[in-house]
């Protein structure tokens, strides 16, 4: 029996678009989605990249690898424009944009863990968000 | 001379896609873009806007059944319908009728009864929300 062909529109063909571009983030960010539980997707114009994390991290590892996964994306997919947010529920802590993810950062966000230490298990939401060419 | 081939990327292939369905709904609503200045724009998403300016010595007798026409070619052949009408006056540029598809046939008792005697410079504008699926 032949199969019946679906019929594809526009919302299909663009989801297969972005589908292809979040699969090609997910392997310019295999640092981050191989230590980290990460999900990645597209909303608003926007690819975004958004991880948990807690006081338990190692803040210097982390940022060690958003920079390699940033530096794979501008080399990979022409990346622009990113954003990294640092937030709790609805409350956004921390914006920047990735030239500052430095030991600065670092120093930023362990000071902010260190007031909550008596808090283990707060949650903060980490998103990178990005435009790629 | 070989040419160089440029980077082809997400903005590129979402061009495009948006391109091909532009020109698809050009070809849908060529009832109204025959008779009347007619744009197309994509929004975000699956969302598109066709604009419709009505002048002085446009006929808009006819207008009402090209935008059924299109409607129904649009149906045909990319399986989506007009979601809203809207229609701005240059007097007063806010919305005067917005209505769902259900409301759709209210809008030819609107343009017989509103649209008329128009000024050398006054203008009307119709915008038509399009989902594709």
């Amino acid at each position: 029996m032949k199969y019946i062909k679906l019929y594809e529109g526009f919302y299909s063909e663009m989801e297969d678009v972005r589908n292809k571009y979040v699969n090609k983030v997910k392997d310019c960010c295999l640092y981050l989605t191989d230590n980290y539980y990460a999900d990645i997707f597209y909303k608003n114009s926007e690819f975004h990249v958004e991880m948990e994390i807690d006081n338990t991290f190692d803040l210097n590892e982390l940022k060690d690898n958003i920079v390699k996964s940033a530096d794979r994306l501008t080399n990979d997919l022409h990346m622009s424009d990113m954003k990294i947010h640092l937030g709790m529920d609805s409350t956004k802590i921390y914006v920047c944009p990735i030239s500052m993810i430095n030991d600065k950062f670092v120093h930023s966000i362990s000071t902010l863990f260190s007031a909550h230490s008596n808090k283990p298990e707060l949650k903060y939401k980490l998103t990178m968000n990005f435009f790629i060419r | 001379m070989k040419h160089i081939k440029l980077y082809e990327g997400f903005k590129s292939d979402h061009d495009k896609l948006v391109k091909t369905y532009t020109d698809k709904i050009k070809d849908c609503i060529l009832y109204l873009s025959d008779n009347y200045y007619t744009n197309i724009e994509f929004i975000n998403f699956s969302d598109f806007v066709i604009t419709i300016t009505i002048r002085k010595n446009d006929d808009y007798d006819n207008l009402y059944q090209c935008i059924i026409d299109s409607n129904e070619k649009l149906k045909h052949e990319l399986n989506s319908e007009f979601n809203d009408v809207t229609i701005l006056s240059q007097e007063s540029p806010s919305w005067i009728l917005s209505s769902n598809r259900l409301l759709i046939n209210q809008l030819e008792k609107y343009i017989r009864t509103n649209i008329k005697d128009i000024d050398d410079n006054e203008y009307y504008t119709i915008k038509l929300d399009l989902s594709l699926t």
